[in-house]
């Protein structure tokens, strides 16, 4: 229909050429017949419109079976092996963490997230298969140039054999179809020259594209820039500053009068198994004072001398030395960086330390005496005692003499 | 269409027939363009009935009501519901189950009757996937909600990210999200494809801006046969695809609850238990929209009286598989001599929440066996107060697991009795109001009933139904019956 000839004030008509031939039926049937002929006369570029899927059609369309099933079975597998895949990979690998004892790799745990993936994976590849098999959207079609085609999404039922196929001839096909009793029969025409794509087109959906690829580029590029110096915006402040006291806060008197908001546990309350009623063993004070002496419960062994020489070793030793003259290799370092500005830590070799109480080393080693930190958060108690009494020992190495010494050992001391 | 015809169906007695004879599954003319005619005209035909606009405004101010909860609710935290410990969750999660159990009756009827050749379901399936959606959407809603530092929800999917950290996909809660994202998608899929030919439809008969929205929504689909061929194709794996994936996304949703320890959620029955509760549930808010639509709308003669009736029998039986489910739960408290299940059972039956509990039992064990009944099958008020009572029974079902085994468990000084807050009740009411605001503009403005299949049932029952005992001899029938062309 060269409906475009018919447009008024059309500068020259358009150059029209035929598109093929359309044929409309009432029925399924009639459609059916006419499809096993135009099958048989061997055209190869033709269709039939219906406005629901007629049985029997495909056969005398002779249509071979499509293969979208294997496309969607690809997508299935593909989307199995990925959710497996990743859960196996993100849970046992990459970030292997400990949940409720569950096994960081678990089959029978990845099958939801997996079976889930492989429907998700198919559903999406028949949709997108249909549309991909079928070149759909399609937005033009040379049968829409007829106003009866209408109807084939209503209740008729059309045949369409398109110029393009080899064998088509505008006369034979006509009469082909006219032997068929269609209702009626129509040569489809349309421009030779197509519209051409709008001039703005390319350029438009190129601007496009560049527009909006601009916030994701640039969240990339900000992911990969530490944020800067300007604080975090809350957006719901009373989530991220919440109005409660927290541990350790400090709130000022208003709420109780030492300002803090933790309240300190009663006095003389105690954990249970931290009560420390030893004080000789915990504190080196018998009824308050400094004592002399292992405590009762730490009597001195072989095992411990062993054990306190290894914890000096480990702990005291790089500054009092492994003798205990004050040469340890800190202290010697450090007189020649600082000059002489360096404090030096103490030899054990004089009488003072060698007269004084055992519990005043303790409290030395607990708490720390004038450049020397505290290491009671270091050493256990039991330790402490220990190297108090290889501390002794030390001592009386340095100034011992010779009688002291077992008669069947004197042969090991050579003079200096 | 004429009105005429249309009303000498009321008397709807076109279930009577022969034992061995298939019912007519379409009314009245049996011609195409009259069922394209009936279909599009709702909506095309111009003016809108009153109440559609009446239900819209409703639906709407209800929905306004729901958008507003929710910014009170991101704005205040999650304190402003009635949750606390030990109740955690509580209307949330029970409104979250509610809507995806009704979403899966749509599938049920697209694809699962569609695998087992129930012809029936054609002019209920378009309405019902549309609903699966709608229910879909209002059920995304609370998980989301639910979180507390909803901003923070992006963290559920793995993305790669500076933590360095990926989700628990051991956990049900993440099973959850995966389930429902591919449940949303997968229904949206689904019905877009059916949708394809009836768009093309409607597009062939507007003109203006109408036919170039509804062109380019139908991708250019022009009922080719080749196309025809690969549609059927694909409709058949969707359908095949989402009958496992209805079973298993409920079943997922019930792992929330299984694989912890409560007394009353720790239970192997749940999954199919509560896949047979929400097909339950759902062909009930099925009936609840369709019995009114098909007599607005003027479709009894393609959503008929047989259709009903079948729905119910479907209703009856997932009903009684619900019933029978509670009874198992019950033998099995005793079975088991476990003495914290017996005491959630028993609480369930005589404690505080024993309202919630036996409301539950009447409306979902004891109302749907009036549907042994054929006349009750097909009485419309009937199918109506069932259909109420079912809707409200499987939210108290969900309101019994939930609260009675969170309100009660190990520790009794932990016990209370929880009472849900205005902010609660205003969200739920306002998804109500969502999904109906959505199934009416889906009524307004897409073919409700799926034109393309009821004109395939129309040309399969033209040529094979046949009063007599021989089924083949369709041929003599096809050539006398009234074609009504013009």
């Amino acid at each position: 229909m060269g409906m475009d000839e018919l447009k008024p004030g059309a500068a020259e008509p358009e150059a029209m050429k035929t598109s093929g031939v359309l044929a409309e039926y009432a029925t399924p049937e009639g459609l059916i017949a006419a499809a096993e002929k135009v099958a048989a006369a061997g055209y190869r570029k033709w269709d039939c419109f219906t406005p629901f899927p007629v049985h029997g059609l495909d056969d005398a369309m002779k249509i071979q079976a499509t293969r979208l099933p294997w496309f969607v079975l690809a997508c299935g597998l593909t989307g199995l092996a990925l959710a497996l895949g990743f859960q196996t990979w993100a849970n046992g690998f990459d970030y292997p963490w400990n949940i409720s004892g569950k096994p960081l790799i678990s089959l029978p745990a990845s099958i939801p997230v997996t079976f889930e993936g492989t429907v998700l994976f198919s559903a999406i590849g028949s949709f997108v298969g249909v549309l991909l098999f079928c070149q759909l959207p399609q937005l033009y079609h040379p049968t829409m140039r007829s106003a009866k085609f209408a109807r084939a999404t209503d209740d008729r039922f059309f045949l369409f054999i398109e110029a393009r196929d080899r064998l088509f001839e505008a006369g034979k096909a006509t009469s082909l179809l006219s032997g068929t009793h269609p209702e009626s029969l129509e040569t489809l025409e349309e421009p030779v020259h197509g519209s051409p794509q709008p001039g703005y087109f390319k350029p438009f959906t190129l601007m496009l594209f560049c527009l909006l690829s601009i916030p994701p580029l640039m969240l990339f590029n900000s992911r990969s820039q530490p944020s800067g110096d300007l604080p975090r915006i809350h957006i719901v402040q009373d989530m991220d500053k919440q109005p409660k006291f927290g541990p350790q806060m400090g709130v000022g008197e208003n709420l109780f009068a030492d300002g803090r908001a933790m309240r300190p546990p009663a006095v003389g309350v105690v954990a249970r198994g931290e009560v420390k009623a030893d004080s000789q063993l915990y504190e080196g004070k018998v009824d308050g004072k400094l004592a002399k002496g292992l405590p009762a419960s730490l009597p001195a062994s072989a095992a411990l001398m062993e054990r306190g020489r290894t914890m000096y070793n480990i702990q005291c030793s790089v500054c009092h030395g492994v003798a205990g003259d004050g040469k340890g290799t800190v202290a010697v370092r450090a007189q020649q960086l600082a000059e002489g500005t360096f404090i030096p830590p103490l030899a054990f070799h004089d009488d003072r330390l060698r007269n004084i109480e055992d519990g005043h080393l303790f409290e030395v080693i607990t708490k720390g005496i004038r450049t020397m930190p505290g290491y009671g958060h270091k050493i256990v108690p039991e330790d402490r005692w220990a190297i108090i009494l290889y501390v002794r020992a030390l001592q009386l190495s340095q100034s011992a003499s010779i009688d002291v010494v077992p008669a069947d050992e004197r042969a090991k001391i050579k003079p200096q | 269409m004429s009105t005429a015809t249309v009303n000498a169906l009321d008397q709807d007695n076109v279930t009577d027939y022969a034992p061995g004879d298939r019912p007519k599954l379409v009314l009245g003319e049996q011609n195409y363009n009259a069922v394209t005619q009936a279909v599009c005209g709702v909506v095309e035909n111009p003016p809108t009935p009153a109440g559609w606009y009446v239900a819209f405004f409703v639906t709407l101010g209800l929905t306004v009501c729901l958008l507003f909860n929710i910014a009170y609710l991101i704005a205040n935290g999650v304190g402003v519901w009635g949750n606390n410990i030990p109740v955690a969750w509580a209307w949330d999660i029970i409104n979250f189950v509610f809507w995806i159990g009704i979403g899966h009756a749509g599938t049920l009827i697209s694809a699962v009757l569609f695998i087992f050749r129930q012809p029936w379901r054609t002019s209920i399936n378009r309405a019902s996937e549309a609903m699966t959606l709608f229910a879909v959407v209002c059920a995304l809603i609370f998980p989301t909600i639910h979180v507390g530092r909803i901003w923070l929800v992006y963290w559920l999917f793995p993305y790669p990210n500076q933590m360095q950290m990926w989700p628990q996909f051991r956990s049900p809660l993440l099973w959850d999200v995966f389930a429902i994202s591919t449940y949303g998608l997968t229904s949206l899929l689904f019905w877009y494809l059916g949708l394809l030919p009836d768009l093309a439809s409607l597009r062939d008969r507007a003109v203006g801006i109408r036919k170039w929205i509804y062109g380019l929504l139908a991708f250019g689909w022009r009922g080719s046969n080749r196309h025809w061929h690969r549609y059927e194709r694909a409709y058949l794996l969707l359908a095949a695809l989402a009958t496992p994936l209805v079973l298993s996304v409920h079943s997922v949703v019930s792992f929330d609850f299984a694989v912890s320890q409560l007394p009353g959620w720790h239970t192997t029955i749940f999954p199919p238990y509560f896949v047979a509760g929400a097909i339950f549930g759902g062909f009930a808010m099925v009936n609840t929209l369709l019995v009114p639509a098909r007599q607005f709308f003027g479709l009894k003669h393609l959503i008929t009286l047989k259709h009903i009736d079948n729905m119910n029998k479907i209703t009856l039986a997932t009903g009684t598989i619900v019933g029978y489910a509670y009874m198992t739960e019950l033998f099995i408290a005793w079975y088991s001599q476990n003495r914290y299940e017996q005491f959630t059972f028993l609480n369930r039956l005589s404690g505080p929440y024993a309202w919630a509990y036996w409301t539950m039992i009447f409306c979902n064990v004891v109302s749907p066996q009036i549907f042994w009944a054929s006349k009750m099958r097909r009485n419309l008020w009937a199918t109506m107060f069932v259909a109420l009572c079912v809707d409200v029974g499987m939210w108290f079902e969900r309101f019994v697991i939930i609260v009675t085994s969170l309100h009660r468990d190990f520790l009794p000084s932990s016990w209370t009795y929880y009472v849900p807050t205005w902010v609660d009740i205003m969200t739920f009411a306002g998804t109500h109001g969502l999904f109906l605001l959505l199934f009416l503009l889906f009524c307004r403005y897409l073919p409700m009933i799926a034109v393309a299949e009821i004109k395939a049932v129309l040309h399969h029952e033209k040529h094979h139904h046949h009063p007599s005992a021989d089924p083949l001899a369709g041929g003599s029938n096809a050539a006398g019956a009234a074609h009504g062309h013009h």
